[in-house]
């Protein structure tokens, strides 16, 4: 009983190294400012409700994705997979939806969409989890071979073409709303924010922030790190499972050819939000930011003029310049 | 700590801004070096267009999002819309998405609908996906043109500017069967399916081909618009069908993949290639005898249909489709000078 033996320490240490590295970012003041900007320049264009949707609405799925995939980093990991976890779990329940026949009401292909959604995405988490964790295979290679594994089985389903989905589903959950908020956007936000409670105010949370820094050291304090890992890559998985589901809801189809794209979008966005590559530091509220940063500046460009080809180049120099402020606060706060 | 914080925010804040303007002048430049250099393919378009110049169309907005912001066919629809846009005086603005992806696109085109132009010119990139964003900015009170690429639901727009895709597949269908002397097995390799340009080019080719009753058809492959899967493809469809005679590429991606597959496996020459579209590079492509034939679009025209149609509907003047002619050019129609102005444009 080593472990009862010293559970305060522990548990204080545990509390101290969290609280210390979900330390916000400047991000949130470049997020701001770039609002404020783009609000005083074009004050009837930009800060609509009509925009302010369609940006909720853009950032929601990928949102998702990054929540899990901050879990993954922080735990010292990294997830290739989640664009084509995303694809493979919107064809698996576009399959299921599309099976339970035209008359099926919206809430029943709501339930059964999330659940096949959530559990194709969490099966390919916990592959991905087992090979990387017990069989010792670099998570980059095991991720990467799955993601080519499953946007190939999505492709073997449906023949290469599109699935079609459900009008309704599209009209009522991708572009309904729910008091005045798109649903979309209040899951991801409800995702994001139940996410962050766990991540900062819970054992599993400390855990996650213990296997990143330190492996050894958490396994000596009594962390189970293996089911610990396992269990990030399957947080990561099932969430990109939901955003296929989702995905399917925004897009009325599976768009099989256009999440080639999204891990690199999405690892953007959570070191963008702070998070650290090496893992043992990051937030998932910082992560939105980062989602959000590069949406807001590609709608912001494009309202306010830019040409069309200086837009990445803009985009990118701003993604750069933020990460490099944040960095020399982060820096001098130390 | 905090005050250098808020200068560097200051500083980012201010850089950013910087950007826009400078843009913004650069956009102005390059439109204008970019007319006066068309203008003569103007003057001519302009006589024979028959909108009325009269009214004052100064404060008349127009936008165009295209399907992928670099491909030579929208780039040359950009220029024949910035050409009559200059010309009939219109605030006109592009814009596109890296590739050609209909997640890349949706929040381009809410971008653009957020500024409520009068007219949204639009390349829809999916069939399906395009059709809630198209609504909502329809829904703000703009009116849309469809250019190339359409959406299902068909009321959305007031106006569809399109090249006849089933006569260009029919062509294409033709044109390989004189290639051919009609004998082998040919194939289609198109983009993506739910594409309804290509999907309608597939699907005329389909029906031309039963016309040669001495060629078969393989039926149609998806490269998802990549070079390294056409490649792929047609490797493997080499291996499989000894007696491949014709591949039509059907997509505006791929040519180059296809070239590269029948290069390897010794086959240039003997399997024909007609390849849609007429991009400066698949036109030097034909040249080297990498293809044998193009179907070229005259994406051009399309521009300036596309701004003739979205003024009409912005100044509450009757609206109508506009089908627009395709041309197979050959490296006998390159030779004698008549194929070569159906060349894609790179810049205007």
């Amino acid at each position: 009983m080593t472990e009862a033996a010293t559970p305060l320490p522990r548990a204080r240490a545990l509390v101290t190294i969290a609280r210390e590295r979900s330390g916000q970012g400047l991000i949130f003041v470049v997020l701001l400012g770039l609002f404020l900007l783009f609000s005083v320049m074009r004050p009837s264009q930009f800060p609509t409700a009509f925009n302010l949707r369609s940006l909720g609405l853009s950032a929601s799925v990928i949102a998702l994705l990054a929540v899990g995939q901050t879990f993954v980093i922080i735990g010292g990991g990294i997830d290739l997979s989640v664009g084509s976890v995303l694809v493979f779990s919107g064809v698996v329940a576009a399959k299921a939806i599309n099976g339970l026949g035209a008359a099926t009401s919206l809430g029943a292909i709501v339930l059964v969409g999330t659940v096949v959604g959530l559990g194709a995405g969490a099966s390919w988490g916990a592959v991905n989890g087992f090979l990387a964790v017990r069989g010792g295979i670099p998570d980059f290679i095991v991720t990467l071979g799955t993601f080519g594994m499953a946007y190939g089985l999505a492709a073997v389903i449906t023949g290469g073409s599109d699935i079609t989905t459900p009008l309704k589903l599209t009209t009522k959950l991708g572009n309904g709303n729910a008091f005045g908020v798109p649903w979309l956007l209040l899951i991801a936000l409800v995702a994001a924010i139940v996410m962050q409670v766990v991540l900062t105010a819970t054992r599993f949370g400390r855990y996650t922030y213990a296997v990143g820094s330190n492996r050894e050291a958490g396994r000596r304090v009594g962390v189970k790190v293996d089911r610990q890992r396992i269990s990030l890559y399957m947080i990561s998985g099932g969430l990109a499972g939901l955003g296929g589901f989702l995905a399917l809801a925004l897009y009325n189809n599976t768009t099989i050819g256009a999440h080639g794209n999204d891990n690199l979008v999405v690892i953007a966005a959570v070191v963008i939000g702070g998070t650290s590559l090496f893992g043992g530091t990051g937030s998932v509220l910082g992560t939105i930011a980062g989602v959000l940063v590069p949406v807001v500046l590609q709608n912001g460009f494009v309202i306010v003029g830019v040409p069309t080809f200086w837009q990445p180049v803009a985009i990118g120099a701003v993604l750069i310049a933020a990460v490099y402020i944040d960095g020399r606060r982060r820096t001098a706060a130390r | 700590m905090i005050r250098s914080t808020t200068k560097a925010v200051a500083a980012l804040a201010i850089g950013a801004l910087v950007l826009t303007a400078c843009s913004s002048d650069k956009k102005k430049d390059t439109a204008s070096t970019a007319s006066s250099a068309t203008s003569a393919a103007v003057a001519a378009s302009s006589a024979a267009a028959s909108q009325p110049a009269t009214a004052d169309l100064s404060k008349v907005k127009v936008s165009y999002v295209s399907g992928m912001k670099a491909l030579p066919f929208y780039v040359s629809v950009n220029c024949g819309a910035t050409a009559r846009a200059k010309e009939l005086g219109i605030q006109y603005e592009y814009n596109g998405p890296a590739d050609y992806d209909a997640t890349q696109q949706i929040p381009i085109v809410n971008a653009v609908g957020a500024k409520k132009p009068d007219a949204l010119i639009v390349t829809a990139t999916d069939t399906k996906a395009l059709i809630p964003p198209l609504k909502a900015v329809k829904d703000q009170g703009v009116k849309l043109v469809e250019v190339d690429g359409t959406v299902e639901d068909g009321s959305l727009s007031v106006s569809k500017v399109l090249s006849d895709n089933k006569r260009g597949g029919a062509l294409a269908a033709k044109a390989i069967n004189d290639l051919t002397g009609g004998k082998g097995s040919v194939v289609v390799i198109s983009t993506k399916p739910g594409i309804s340009s290509t999907d309608e080019r597939g699907e005329g080719f389909k029906e031309a081909i039963k016309a040669y009753p001495g060629i078969k058809f393989l039926g149609i492959e998806y490269n998802g618009g990549s070079n390294a899967t056409a490649q792929q493809i047609v490797t493997g469809l080499i291996a499989k069908n000894s007696d491949l005679s014709g591949v039509f590429g059907a997509g505006n991606v791929g040519s180059e993949g296809t070239a590269a597959a029948l290069r390897a496996a010794n086959a240039s020459g003997r399997v024909k290639v007609v390849q849609y579209d007429a991009s400066p590079g698949q036109v030097e492509q034909l040249q080297s005898k990498v293809l044998d034939a193009l179907i070229a679009q005259d994406p051009y025209q399309e521009g300036i249909d596309s701004v003739n149609q979205a003024v009409a509907a912005a100044t509450g003047q009757p609206t109508k489709d506009v089908l627009t002619d395709l041309h197979i050019i050959t490296r006998e129609t390159l030779a004698d000078g008549s194929g070569k102005k159906f060349q894609y444009k790179v810049s205007c």
